[in-house]
């Protein structure tokens, strides 16, 4: 009786292994075949013509590049400033543990919230135009969370025998921050922000009624002039499921998202991990 | 501040350290005066809502023409996806990691945590994609039903979404268990599924219940994919299998706020959709900070 249970354990576990993998996988060979045959020097040369059913993705990549890329920009230094006060200057106990909720809270909420928030904020109540740079507020937002706790935690880490000699130098606390725990919140919001690129690069819903539109965006000329992104575009291919021309476009803009994902996220864990080696 | 005056009684010097802790606090302050901001300006909006639609809210019917505002079909809508997702993906998932921690070998255990840690991170736009071009005709094929945007068709997409980030989460955990543990209970004769199930089950209990929590706040708030699989009519499924079209919350604002004007009701009702979205992540993250105190 004790042999068999072991054998059914062991066996749904593996089969479990098996199938999980299987499906995990079978999406990413399913993207590359299907995506690969679609891609090719026009497909990224090129605008796209026709709501996306023939042409390329030459603006939308450009659009996701130009958001993400702003967005980084806005969240970086603010990151930075918030880990170094919450691990140098925040001693209370109480703010603490409300400030650890607050950016669990802000690294929870639904993307879709952000989006609904971004409207009511930006155009309902502070009258804004549909333009780029509001979906870089919105996704420089949900970065913060992440680039702050990933310089958060590497500011833990420094050994209390570097924070010791420091000060025993005569250092005070702002010379201390200035000359030495700058470089270091810095190099762990990098890490960071890699994650962070890769989780806001592929996101529609914050963005798509306050920075995008879904036909004939261009590149930007000026502040206020939405873009399209490459995710809004799947978006757009994805609707139209019947038309084997716009899927066929719709999965090789997918191949290049995820492909720009995978290369943001891989640097990111690779980072990380060698952060976890070092003191 | 006056034991820096003693020190540095140079005004200059002081008003630098001063200055810099301001510039820091500013931006802390900002990042966590954000989530207040969201939860106030959402709960502002919608108070049209609560206040002149009220209990009118917990019917069945969407019919704005009609002053009909119930939002309980996407209600269930969201509950049926999410619990459908989790009834696939926590045993799949637990028995996953399962594997990977106590049968894998070290070297490819490693490779495989690092391929599900990128894959997690794959946009759920891609997935809807993936299931309106071939999750949804395959459903229709097999359970002969004359489209595949049905409930189901979003339960098993968010479980497919869900899977790889459970498994590296759930892998994490049982790779903490320290491996003294393990070996004690092997040199007590304990074989690997005794060691499972009286050892790593019964010590990772509660970081498990964590997980499933976490798993259960991100298939709440999924929007894209499940948008785009599930069919996205505004009623109560008329009989009660997930295998009818239907609507989740996430779904109904994705598609339909863009449409109504601000200021109508019907715009301050789908905020209060968005804010009960929100009420669930802030609990979820109560709990888990207590739970992370208490361990």
């Amino acid at each position: 009786m004790k042999k068999i249970n072991h054998y059914l354990i062991c066996f749904f576990c593996w089969l479990a292994l098996v199938i999980s993998l299987t499906l995990v996988l079978g999406v990413i060979v399913i993207l590359v075949g299907k995506g690969i045959g679609a891609i090719n020097w026009n497909f990224i040369s090129q605008p796209s013509t026709n709501f996306g059913q023939s042409g390329g993705i030459l603006y939308q990549i450009v659009g996701s590049l130009l958001i993400v890329i702003v967005a980084f920009l806005l969240s970086f230094p603010v990151a930075i400033a918030a880990a170094l006060y919450k691990s140098e200057y925040l001693t209370n106990k109480k703010w603490q543990y409300w400030s650890d909720m607050m950016l669990h809270i802000l690294n929870g909420i639904p993307s879709i919230v952000f989006g609904v928030f971004a409207l009511l904020f930006f155009i309902n109540i502070c009258g804004a135009h549909v333009s780029w740079w509001l979906g870089s507020l919105i996704l420089a937002i949900m970065m913060l969370p992440i680039l702050t706790f990933s310089s958060y935690f590497y500011l833990q880490r420094l050994s209390p025998e570097i924070r010791d000699s420091c000060l025993a130098l005569g250092l005070t606390k702002g010379q201390f921050i200035r000359s030495f725990l700058l470089k270091r919140s810095f190099v762990g919001a990098v890490s960071g922000s890699f994650l962070g690129l890769a989780r806001i690069l592929g996101e529609t819903a914050p963005i798509m009624w306050v920075a995008t539109v879904f036909a004939g965006g261009a590149i930007p000329s000026s502040w206020s002039e939405p873009v399209a992104t490459i995710a809004t575009h799947i978006l757009i291919l994805a609707q139209q499921a019947n038309d084997p021309q716009a899927v066929s476009n719709g999965w090789g803009a997918s191949l290049i998202l995820i492909s720009l994902v995978f290369i943001l996220a891989g640097i990111g864990f690779y980072m990380r991990r060698q952060q976890l080696r070092i003191q | 501040m006056l034991e820096n005056l003693n020190i540095y009684p140079s005004m200059l010097k002081y008003n630098k350290e001063l200055g810099l802790q301001h510039t820091l606090a500013l931006s802390f302050f900002v990042i966590i005066a954000l989530p207040v901001l969201i939860f106030f300006v959402l709960l502002i909006q919608s108070k049209r809502a609560f206040l002149e639609v009220g209990l009118g809210l917990l019917s069945t019917s969407w019919f704005p023409a009609g002053q009909e505002y119930g939002i309980l079909a996407m209600l269930y809508g969201s509950a049926v996806v999410v619990i459908l997702a989790l009834a696939i993906a926590v045993p799949l998932s637990l028995l996953s990691a399962l594997a990977l921690t106590e049968f894998v070998p070290k070297s490819l255990q490693l490779t495989i945590k690092s391929i599900l840690e990128i894959l997690a991170g794959v946009p759920s736009i891609i997935y809807g994609l993936l299931g309106i071009v071939i999750l949804c005709p395959w459903l229709e094929q097999v359970f002969d039903i004359s489209t595949g945007r049905t409930l189901f068709a979003g339960g098993l997409l968010l479980a497919l979404m869900i899977l790889p980030m459970m498994i590296s989460l759930f892998e994490d955990v049982f790779s903490q268990i320290p491996h003294e543990f393990r070996d004690n209970s092997s040199s007590l004769g304990l074989n690997k599924s005794q060691i499972i199930l009286a050892l790593i089950l019964p010590i990772s209990k509660y970081p498990c219940f964590n997980i499933i929590l976490l798993a259960m706040s991100k298939a709440l708030g999924e929007t894209m994919a499940i948008m785009l699989v599930i069919g996205c009519v505004d009623k109560f499924p008329n009989f009660w299998l997930p295998l009818s079209a239907g609507q989740t919350v996430t779904s109904k604002l994705g598609r339909d706020l863009g449409n109504y004007s601000f200021h109508s009701i019907e715009f301050s009702v789908m905020i209060a959709m968005a804010l009960i979205l929100l009420i669930p992540t802030i609990i979820f993250s109560f709990v888990l900070k207590k739970r992370e105190l208490v361990r």
